[in-house]
């Protein structure tokens, strides 16, 4: 179903790269190249942490968890990783064909292009599991959270470059975005692939995203320490 | 029909007292579905500034907004009177519910059409009406006669009943087929056809999209009212089209009553 956005999209750009060449540095290959590596990244950096706290809070099946010799939070980790890592499968074959056997899309800039979008994905990853778990924590306080994450899903659609590339938007907010978090979820490892940041860049963007892992880990423990100790549950 | 504005009554009453028992949920929901129609708009006005475009498939931003606008309008209303119910369906279905409803004594029809409402998009109401006052019709060359409004009140009015007839269609759809969801994911992803003008699709995906899967029907037919397009014969196609998907309506409730079975 997600391909009918994909498509819808692909039309009506195509309809704007009718009349201009080349948009903030993107061919229209290039663009679909974008979108595509957009959706899969999509299910590897999928992250469904914060339902399963929301669940495990509203039905005190939490509890059963909390009771375990092991760290919840990296419970919740490993599940939505081997998760993913099952979903990425049935996509990276497909996508990589599409790449290889079509001209439709691009390759990546370079095997190092490659190599460091894989490396930007992955931090990617633990920056997506840190914040949703973060919002996935405030059930402690607030049980429901559904419609937070809603609310943040269109932040993220828009600032880490999955309606729009990052690069499209005003040169005001693409300045403050390349210090968040979004935009390491989806623009930098495809803007990475496509070799749009050079060599200081990246330097800079890693060195940034790791930053925030490391940031976004320590305020997690810290609100889950603070939330499993007002947790009240009835039952279980 | 005083027992039918009855039943719609409560269910009015019975929908707002189950949205206000959650009121942080309600009001974020409200928040949300608002925020969604802004990101669209912003998306817009970034598609045409990023392209440096004054037009796409020969319409500008302000036509661009006025037929978001009208079709989200579309959506918001289908959205309030049918999604929730047409949801419920299902379940009365998988759980055998439906002879519960069946048994009432009133038209199951219309139970199960307004059994429950959804506001969660009502704030957005407001939106797209600044929208189309402020950022859209001012800059529209349109000659405002009535024939003119008329037909624009034709194409929303239609625009509806498909949306509406398609959606449930989809769900009588669970009638044969208890687990076939694929449908009812086709008709609400497909909305998304109407964000674009017509013609930036190729001309066999404009005819299935107005034909078979008549989506482009939901108010996508303004851009062909904005260039004085919108004649007799396509109202009467439209029209036609929407026959067709009442009739179809009126036999899967008839043919699929009696696939239906339950324990229950």
């Amino acid at each position: 179903m997600r391909a009918l956005g994909f498509l819808i999209m692909i039309f009506l750009w195509k309809a704007v790269y009718v009349q201009s060449g080349d948009i903030a540095g993107f061919t229209f290959t290039e663009l679909l190249t974008y979108f595509l590596l957009v959706e899969l990244f999509r299910h590897f950096l999928s992250v469904s942490t914060y339902e399963d706290i929301q669940e495990g809070v509203r039905e005190g099946k939490i509890a059963s968890f909390l009771i375990l010799p092991l760290n919840t939070v990296y419970m919740y980790f490993s599940r939505n990783i081997s998760k993913n890592l099952i979903t990425m499968f049935f996509f990276v074959l497909p996508v990589a064909g599409l790449i290889m056997f079509t001209d439709i899309f691009v390759g990546p800039a370079s095997w190092a292009a490659l190599l460091l979008s894989l490396a930007m994905v992955v931090l990617a990853l633990f920056i997506s599991m840190f914040i949703y778990t973060l919002f996935g924590a405030i059930a402690f306080w607030t049980v429901e959270t559904g419609n937070i994450i809603w609310a943040f899903n269109f932040i993220v659609m828009f600032f880490a470059g999955k309606m729009i590339p990052v690069q499209f938007l005003p040169e005001v907010i693409q300045n403050v975005m390349q210090y968040t978090p979004f935009v390491a979820l989806f623009n930098l490892p495809a803007s990475i692939y496509l070799g749009k940041l050079t060599q200081a860049e990246l330097i800079i963007q890693f060195g940034v995203q790791f930053a925030w892992a490391v940031v976004l880990y320590m305020v997690l423990m810290f609100v889950w320490q603070r939330g499993i100790k007002r947790l009240e549950l009835v039952g279980g | 029909m005083t027992k039918y504005l009855k039943v719609f009554w409560r269910s009015v009453r019975l929908s707002t007292m189950k949205f206000l028992a959650y009121s942080t949920h309600f009001l974020l929901g409200l928040i949300t579905s608002f925020v969604y129609g802004l990101m669209n708009l912003i998306f817009f006005w970034l598609v045409f500034e990023a392209g440096g475009v004054s037009e796409i498939a020969g319409f500008s931003v302000h036509e661009v907004y006025f037929v978001f606008a009208i079709t989200q309008l579309i959506y918001v209303l289908t959205v309030i009177f049918f999604f929730e119910s047409a949801n419920m369906f299902r379940y009365h279905i998988h759980q055998g519910w439906l002879d519960m409803l069946m048994t009432k004594p009133i038209s199951t029809v219309f139970y199960s059409m307004f059994e429950r409402l959804h506001y969660f998009a009502s704030l957005s109401v407001f939106l797209y009406v600044i929208v189309i006052f402020y950022y859209s019709v001012p800059y529209l060359s349109v000659e405002w006669n009535v024939g003119n409004i008329l037909k624009l009140g034709l194409i929303v009015v239609v625009g509806w009943l498909i949306f509406s007839i398609l959606i449930w269609i989809s769900s009588l759809m669970w009638l044969f087929l208890p687990r076939f969801r694929i449908l009812r994911m086709v008709v609400t992803n497909s909305f998304d056809f109407n964000k674009n003008p017509p013609k930036v699709y190729p001309g066999a995906l404009q005819w299935f999209l107005s034909i078979i899967l008549p989506v482009l029907l939901i108010g996508n037919q303004t851009y062909y009212w904005l260039r004085g397009e919108y004649g007799w014969q396509m109202i009467l196609r439209d029209l036609g089209i929407l026959v067709i998907f009442i009739l179809i309506y009126i036999l899967m409730w008839k043919g699929g009553l009696k696939k239906y079975n339950s324990a229950n």
